[in-house]
Formats: C-alpha cells, structure tokens, sequence
C-alpha cells in the first residue's frame, strides 16, 4: 500500500520513540476520555475518538513547523495532541472547564489552540477545507513558507466543498497538504459504496496535482508521505492529495455498534495496530521494554495530572454565556 | 416600411443608458449586422448592431442623450431591400 | 459619524463602494477583494473596476466559480491576519456558501472561545426592479440576521455604502454587506475620505410627526418619495432607515415610534419571517399602550418571483402602496 520501500526509510531510533510516544499518547487520552463518557463526567454528549488512527496525526504532524497551520475534524483529539496541544487544555474543554482550550464552549468537536497555529476542529464535514486552503492563500499571497494542512475523513471527499477547496488550491498552487484519513467508513457507508474510484493518487490525477495513497497504520510511511507533501507545499510546488488508508477500531461514537462491519475485516485491521506495528519495530531497533514501559509512565502522569487540572479549573459559567459572540459588540440587544 | 429601432436592455444593474455614438447619419445606408450605435453606462460601454438592412432615415436620440430600454432612438426604412 | 459629506460632488452608489474599497486597500495591506470576476472583468457590477490594475493579482484575487470556496477562503485568509472582502454576485448565490457563512464564519469566535476573529466582509448584490428571475432577485437579508455572530449591512445612499463598507472592512467580525441592484447607479451626495458610518446605528432620513416608516435599502428611497407626496396632504412621515439588519438600533425605531405613535416597517423581502415581524414584534412588546394603531407591514407577498418585469413590479411595494399604506394607518 506503502509507494515506500520501507528498507529505504532511514531514521534515528529518537524518531522511532518520539512518534511511537505520541500514538500512546493519544491511545491512552481516548481511552480515558471513554472512561470520562460512561462516567457521565464530559460537558458534552458527542465525543468521537480515533482510536487505530492514530499514526496518521503523529505521521503528519510530526513533519510540520511551528508556524504551519492545521485544521480537523470531529474526531480531532489525537491531531490537537499531536499538533502540540495540551492535554490539560483537552481535558479540560472536554469536562467543560473555563480552562480548557475553548473555555469550556467546545467540547470534543471543536479543539483549537491559536499559539500553536491549530485553527480548529469543526463537527460539520470538510466544512474547514476552505479554512485551510485560506490559511495557504494568505502565506501564499505574503511570501511566507508556512504550509496548512487539512485533516479530513473519506467522507469529505464526498462533499462538494472538497472539490471546491482542491481545485482552487491546485489552480493557485497553495502550500496545502489535504490529508485524507480514509478510515473506510462515513458512519455507516463503505468507502467502496461512496466512490467509484478509490484511489486518492488517482483522484488527484483529475484535479492535475499530486496524489500519494499511503498506508495509514505504518506511521513511518506516513510521515515520509507528509514529509514530501508538505515540502513540495514549502517549495511552493503546490497542494497534495494524502489518502491515508486507516480504520477506527471502535464506532462512530460511543453509541454505534458497527454492526455494518464485517468481525473479520475488523480482526485483520486491529492486528495491523499502528501501535503494535511501532512497537515490533522499536523492537527490531534494539529499544529495550523499559523505555516504553517508562515512556507508558510519563504519559499516565501527564494525564492524571490534565484530568486534575481540568476538575480544579472553573466550570465555565453561564454569566459568561453570552462573552464573545461578536469580537466587537455592538449594543443593541446583544 | 419603416421600423423602430430602441434602446436595448443592458443587464440588471445598469445605471442611465446613454447614446455615446451613432456610427450612422441619417440617409446613410445600414446592413443588418453592423454597428449602429454605441451605449454608455456606468457600469459598461457596449457597441451594438442593426438588426434591420436599410436606409437610417432620422434619430431621435442624439449623442450624449440617454434613453430608457425600449424607447425609440431612431427609425430605419426597410422598404426596397431583399 | 466621522467624516464629512461634500455638498459640492455628487458619486453613484457603485462608485461609493469603489472608493471605500480602494481607500481600505491603501490605507492596509492586509485587505484583498476575491470572488468570481472581481479581476479582469472589474467585478459583475462594475465595484471593483481599476482595482486589479491599482493594487494587482496578489489582492485582486478573481477565483472559480465556487462560493462555498469563496467564503470559506476568505473565512480562514480572515483567521491568519488577512481582511478579506469576498464578493457573491447574487444574494441567490450564498445559498451555496451558507456553511461557510452560518456555522463558519459566524462561530469561530465564539466557539473557539475568543481564540480566533473572523473579519472578513461578504458583499452580495440583492433585490428586484429589473426582472431578474426567481433565483436573482430574492432578498434574504432576514435569514442572516437571524444569525447570531453574524453582522448584516444594507445601505440606501452613496454615502452610507461607503462609510459603512469601511466600517464593514475594519470590523472584527463576518459582515454580509447588501447592495440592492437598483442602487448601484443611483447618485447622491459623495463622502471623503475617512467618511466612517459605525455599524448598528440606524440614521432618520426624514424626520416626521405623524407616522414613522422603518426601511432599508432601496425602499428608503420608495419611503422617502412617499413622504414627500404626503407632506402635499399635511401628513408629517418620518423615515428610519436601519442600515444595518444585525444587529437592529431599536433605540432609533423606539424612540420614533413613541413620538410618532404609528408605525409602518416596508421591506422587499416576502413576508413571512421577514425582519419587518422581528421589528414589528418588539415595536409591540415595548410600546404596546402607548401605540395610537397596530403595527404595520408593507412587504411583498410569499411568492416566488417571476422573472418578467410587469409581474414582477405588481408584487413589489411601491410608493402609491405606501402612501396608501400610510393613510391607511392614519385612519385606524
């Protein structure tokens, strides 16, 4: 699936670490935020994790600059976390906190962190295509080398605003990468019922850009995906089309059975787990069991520590229900 | 026989229609097809043809002058021609 | 208001817009103009006409047929240091941007808790009067208003187009600004430079003691000829024009409202969940006992609208049906 030859892949054992350690990350995150869920501890009723996705925000994220521009989906914890965000700030907005990255008004939905150029999770699919490609038209139109990078799922692609967005990207030549999280499923609907041509490079054939179909559990070929999109976007050679092939190891959300999903399509890819495949290879690298299991330590701590922050943070208050509405009110009835 | 020739409807948000130019006198001869005058709006300045062969006998419009769409600006007579 | 108005020159409406556009562009870099021949052809209306050749490519940005992309462009342009002003040629036309509009551009500030700001301008040519079809000519100012987080401008004058674009440009919000199509020619007193008309402030264009007309957009002009007919019979007609849809001055409808003691709200769009029932509505609540007649609406009727000019003229008010309206209202 990978267009790499993973013996070509050269890489230092830290990058080996770094990126196994942030797919634990965001594993443990959702699998304590679930926790929160059944607990009845979140503000919100919709959560979405991305649990068997995780290689694909690591892969990409950890090719970008500080300065670079990202923006999500609904199912955006691991690329708030991979991007850099805080997981007090999540844990936080997902218990309804004051303190968390949206004060609390957001929710699973809607992270966003400015300092770290994350513009935003949004719950309406690729409704922040556009967003993006904005983000790359203004470093475009002012000489800057940052590059934007839009997370979406295969349903997206399914949208028209994903053709709008591409096309006009492709035609300007915009520092974007479009990252195409094909998990298989849009809810419900395979991707084979949702397109007839399932190819992602191919797609980008019509739309006369670049277009790479990687396999989305290999972390490594991931981020040597989005290594080369997102320095031919830096080069200003223009927009990529990522079709990274994943799958969600659970449901939709809490609520959803997947009883659409065949048990043993299911099994092949939960043993193609993007971390277990990390962890075979830091094996191979001759990375002993105590630095992960160190590496599991520091994580937990990180996240007792979040979940502490956010419960001693302000719940966010209803006086301030109707704060920043407009960034400059205007009297009136407001 | 004579016909009427008016000024034309020049798109849904145009301001006056004046008549810049007549590209024709009166008794000059006019085939379907050139340019007969030409329109000035704020918005645009558009050249536009006869729709008749004849003789441009009178204008009722003069340069500089505007009309609403519809309003007779000159007469052509058709009469003698194929 | 800043600025001044000069008695001594006269400016079209379109060409009002053209100078606060030009004017914002010189006076901020961060300031683009895209849309779908907004370039090379000078914009659909001619606004944006020697822009391209002033400011060049790199702000005068002419984009596909894609007014989803148009708006959410300029939506994340907005959120990373630009001013974008998007033009949509048709009111029509933002039905195919209404995300970008409505659950973008209108939330990210308050959604990502203050984090981002989204000062972008979207300007849309609406209205009738030139039989430009059911799917040109609707006015949908009322959908937008309804709209938390959004900012809706529809301005009357020269004068007010431009100092209110200005206000729209430097604004840290998402303003949907409304050029009526009938307005682009209409001429009236010019505005310098600097001419600033704030945002959310309604202005008297006529003043009056025996009925108050609350209007926008071109049918100021419909109320203001009116007015004049009915001052030939004594009627005293007071004439507020909102400007701005969203947020509402009421303080200046209210407080004509309580002088005048009778009130007609005429607007273009069709009825039913138009904006003249929001002000309507709480002419009502706040002055109820103190009204010498109910509440009034002028408005075209629900009705999908034909693009023939003649039917299209019967549906829309004019101004014997305001003057009629008015006597009308006098009676009761």
């Amino acid at each position: 699936m990978s267009v790499f030859d993973q013996d070509t892949r050269i890489v230092d054992v830290s990058t080996l670490v770094r990126l196994y350690r942030g797919m634990v990350r965001i594993r443990r995150a959702e699998e304590r935020i679930l926790e929160l869920l059944l607990q009845n501890r979140l503000s919100s009723t919709m959560c979405h994790v991305s649990i068997g996705q995780e290689a694909v925000a690591v892969g990409v994220c950890d090719v970008l600059r500080p300065e670079d521009y990202v923006t999500s989906t609904h199912r955006g914890h691991g690329h708030f976390l991979a991007r850099g965000g805080a997981m007090s700030a999540l844990m936080a907005e997902l218990m309804g906190r004051e303190t968390g990255a949206c004060r609390g008004r957001g929710s699973s939905m809607h992270l966003v962190d400015a300092s770290i150029g994350h513009l935003g999770s949004n719950a309406i699919v690729g409704g922040h295509i556009p967003i993006a490609t904005g983000a790359a038209l203004w470093s475009s139109l002012t000489g800057q080398s940052r590059v934007a990078v839009s997370f979406f799922g295969d349903g997206a692609t399914t949208e028209g605003i994903f053709h709008e967005a591409v096309n006009f990207a492709a035609v300007r030549g915009l520092p974007v990468v479009f990252v195409i999280e094909n998990n298989h499923y849009a809810m419900s609907l395979p991707w084979e019922r949702a397109t007839a041509q399932p190819s992602v490079a191919r797609k980008a054939e019509g739309y006369g850009i670049i277009g790479v179909d990687v396999d989305g559990q290999d972390v490594l070929a991931v981020r040597e995906a989005a290594d080369q999109a997102v320095s031919r976007a830096r080069r200003g050679e223009g927009p990529t089309l990522l079709g990274v092939e994943t799958y969600r190891f659970l449901g939709h959300s809490r609520g959803d059975p997947s009883t659409y999903r065949d048990r043993e399509e299911e099994q092949r890819w939960h043993a193609r787990d993007p971390l277990l495949l990390e962890k075979i290879r830091l094996s191979a690298a001759g990375v002993a069991g105590d630095v992960t299991e160190s590496l599991e330590r520091e994580i937990e701590a990180e996240i007792v520590a979040a979940m502490e922050f956010a419960e001693a943070g302000p719940i966010a208050s209803v006086d301030e229900v109707f704060s920043d509405i407009y960034a400059t009110p205007l009297g009136g009835d407001q | 026989m004579e016909v009427a020739v008016v000024m034309p409807p020049m798109g849904d948000a145009a301001g006056d229609l004046v008549l810049a130019l007549w590209h024709k006198a009166p008794g000059d001869r006019v085939v379907k097809g050139e340019p007969l005058f030409d329109v000035a709006t704020d918005k645009v300045d558009m050249s536009v043809e006869s729709l008749y062969t004849g003789t441009l006998t009178r204008t009722v419009c003069a340069e500089g002058q505007s009309a609403v769409e519809g309003e007779t600006i000159a007469y052509i007579d058709e009469s003698g021609q194929a | 208001m800043t600025g001044t108005l000069s008695s001594a020159r006269t400016v079209s409406f379109r060409d009002a817009l053209r100078e606060a556009l030009h004017e914002e562009m010189e006076a901020d870099e961060s300031v683009i103009l895209l849309g779908e021949d907004v370039g090379r052809y000078g914009g659909a209306y001619a606004v944006s006409r020697g822009l391209l050749e002033r400011f060049g490519e790199r702000r005068v940005i002419d984009t596909p047929m894609s007014e989803a992309l148009i708006v959410g462009a300029a939506l994340g342009a907005a959120m990373v240091g630009a001013r974008p002003v998007a033009e949509i040629m048709y009111m029509d036309f933002v039905t195919l941007a209404m995300d970008n509009l409505v659950n973008q551009a209108a939330k990210v500030h308050y959604m990502f808790g203050g984090q981002f700001n989204a000062p972008l301008v979207v300007r849309v040519q609406q209205g009738t009067g030139r039989g430009a079809g059911s799917q040109h000519s609707q006015s949908l100012e009322g959908w937008f208003a309804h709209v938390p987080g959004l900012k809706v401008v529809a301005p009357s004058t020269p004068a007010d187009a431009k100092g209110l674009l200005k206000a729209a440009i430097r604004d840290n919000d998402p303003v949907l600004f409304i050029e009526h199509k009938g307005l682009y020619p209409r001429k009236g007193a010019a505005a310098e430079v600097d001419h600033v008309v704030p945002l959310g402030v309604a202005d008297v264009k006529r003043t009056g003691t025996d009925v108050t007309i609350v209007t926008w957009s071109n049918h100021v002009h419909i109320a203001l000829e009116a007015a004049e007919r009915l001052s030939a019979d004594g009627v005293s007609v007071e004439v507020v024009d909102m400007r701005c849809l969203a947020p509402l001055d009421m303080t200046t409808v209210l407080d004509s409202a309580g002088s005048t003691r009778r009130v007609l709200v005429l607007h273009e769009a069709c009825r039913t969940g138009g904006l003249g029932a929001e002000i309507a509505a709480t002419v009502g609540e706040q002055l109820f006992g103190e009204l010498a007649a109910p509440v009034r609406r002028l408005t075209a009727p629900d009705v999908v609208l034909p693009a023939h000019t003649e039917l299209e003229r019967t549906l829309i008010p004019d101004v014997e049906d305001v003057v009629l309206a008015v006597r009308d209202l006098l009676s009761s």
